[in-house]
């Protein structure tokens, strides 16, 4: 569970070269280049979406391309399964481009089943990809702190800063408990694997029970109250332009 | 051997070979993009009085005993651990389902919503499963159906006085499957079959789907149980504190 494994997109947000940039406009700008992909639904500007998104990432903002193909390849089980279902087709009496007879049951894949199954694959991958440059050039905490300037509700933007400390909190001590239960041989097989994972899961609620309430009383000891602070960076003509110049060579493709 | 015998061995090998080699068991959480844009919209807004719900009641809370807010952020980071925990042996490489089940059936299911849609956005930018979009959708299916199910199962059973753990078993796993029903249906109404319509895309997705989260589910439910043994043998006063 190394940094540059589990909590890859999180440590290369940091590291990017994008990451300097006012995180409003590059949530703003991404976001709507998602929505705008979603509801024009063109394979056209999907395409356009998949290369842009992938220039931005990996040249602007200096992430490895090894890293990111690795994170592109993540859905891949979810787009093999659910494209088969929507491919494939069980009929009495239809066929189609490649059939498969079972008895009196034909399984077929329809000429219309495949390229409406392309034009998913190439939408989901252009989403995907307009998520992944948020992810990669932007930290969650700036994400967390742009939603705050939406006003979403107080106790929820307090509960996302809280929930994103701890997970690094509690992902440390399960790497230790883990470590510790592999070294004994607790996963050696099916049922110890069970009774050492449901053991570090019931350990691991205790503990973070227990650092909740150290987390409370020292914030508490220090006068109580939850401030986050954020860094507000400037917004440059170059970077406007971009976006502008971006969306219309999107809206002329599609 | 006849052709079609051939052919479906073929099938079936291409299918152990996905299966096999493919490392992910979030393959319930639906991709970003996947969803067409009225989807998207319209599960978004159906999570909404859920979500307003379970915003309400977390203010109470938080207003009468400020220290359950830190309670509460530390439950949604052990989800969301919990979720990208390994659980090796198993399927090579398999993986603990969400968690909201156990959360429910502990915290209340509309508390549980709103941390569910915070654990799903996390999840999203941080390890890339779901994503945005398919946000709504993914929290309706996980943390609002799954968990209210769990959580009215929870409570009915205990009422007919079933013993605990087998309550606890029995609401995290259906919970769970009731979960994957959902997100089934949900593919389903997006994309209807040629043949059949909705009905028939419904069977389709279960089908494929039945593969991965059947075992999720009663895993989900034994490690629930282990879970809830631990926590009721040590941490019997703190338990006390989460019913509220």
């Amino acid at each position: 569970m190394e940094h540059t494994d589990f909590m890859s997109i999180d440590y290369n947000a940091y590291n990017s070269a994008l990451n300097k940039t006012n995180s409003v406009l590059k949530t703003v700008f991404f976001i709507s280049v998602l929505i705008y992909g979603i509801a024009v639904d063109s394979t056209r500007a999907s395409l356009f979406i998949i290369l842009s998104m992938a220039f931005i990432t990996v040249y602007l903002g200096h992430i490895k391309p090894s890293c990111y193909l690795r994170a592109m390849s993540i859905p891949v089980l979810f787009i093999v399964l659910s494209i088969t279902a929507v491919a494939v087709n069980f009929s009495r009496t239809e066929t189609g481009l490649f059939t498969l007879t079972l008895g009196d049951l034909n399984i077929f894949v329809s000429k219309r089943g495949i390229t409406k199954s392309i034009h998913i694959i190439i939408r989901a991958f252009g989403a995907l990809s307009c998520m992944y440059a948020l992810a990669f050039s932007t930290p969650m905490a700036d994400i967390i702190d742009v939603m705050r300037k939406f006003r979403l509700p107080e106790v929820v933007i307090e509960l996302m800063f809280l929930i994103y400390r701890f997970i690094f909190i509690l992902l440390d001590t399960v790497e230790t408990m883990t470590r510790a239960a592999v070294s004994r041989n607790g996963y050696s097989g099916i049922r110890t694997s069970f009774y050492s994972f449901g053991s570090i899961g019931k350990n691991l609620l205790l503990y973070s029970l227990k650092k909740a309430d150290s987390a409370y009383n020292a914030i508490e000891s220090r006068g109580g109250g939850i401030v986050f602070y954020s860094e507000d960076r400037s917004v440059k003509a170059t970077e406007i332009l971009f976006c502008v110049l971006y969306f219309a060579v999107m809206i002329c493709l599609s | 051997m006849t052709k079609n015998e051939k052919k479906l061995i073929l099938l079936s090998c291409v299918f152990a070979l996905v299966f096999g080699v493919t490392q992910s068991t979030y393959a319930m959480h639906i991709m970003e993009g996947y969803l067409p844009k009225l989807h998207c919209v319209a599960w978004g807004v159906l999570c909404l009085p859920f979500l307003a719900a379970g915003i309400i009641r977390i203010n109470k809370i938080v207003e009468r005993q400020r220290r359950t807010l830190l309670l509460l952020a530390m439950v949604g980071a052990y989800a969301f651990v919990l979720s990208a925990l390994k659980l090796p042996s198993v399927t090579g490489s398999s993986s603990h389902p969400t968690g909201t089940g156990l959360g429910a059936v502990l915290f209340g299911p509309s508390v549980m919503s709103v941390l569910g849609i915070i654990v799903l956005l996390f999840q999203a930018v941080l390890l890339a499963h779901g994503g945005l979009t398919t946000l709504g959708a993914n929290t309706f299916s996980m943390a609002v159906a799954g968990p209210f199910l769990s959580f009215g199962i929870y409570k009915l059973f205990r009422r007919l006085n079933v013993n605990k753990l087998v309550s606890v078993f029995i609401a995290t796993a259906l919970g769970d499957l009731f979960t994957y029903c959902i997100t089934s249906i949900q593919l389903a109404l997006a994309y209807p079959s040629e043949v059949g319509g909705v009905g028939a895309s419904v069977v389709k997705f279960m089908a494929i789907f039945a593969v991965t989260q059947v075992p999720l589910a009663v895993i989900e439910g034994i490690l629930s149980v282990i879970v809830m043994i631990g926590l009721e043998k040590y941490a019997a006063p703190e338990l006390e504190e989460l019913y509220y």
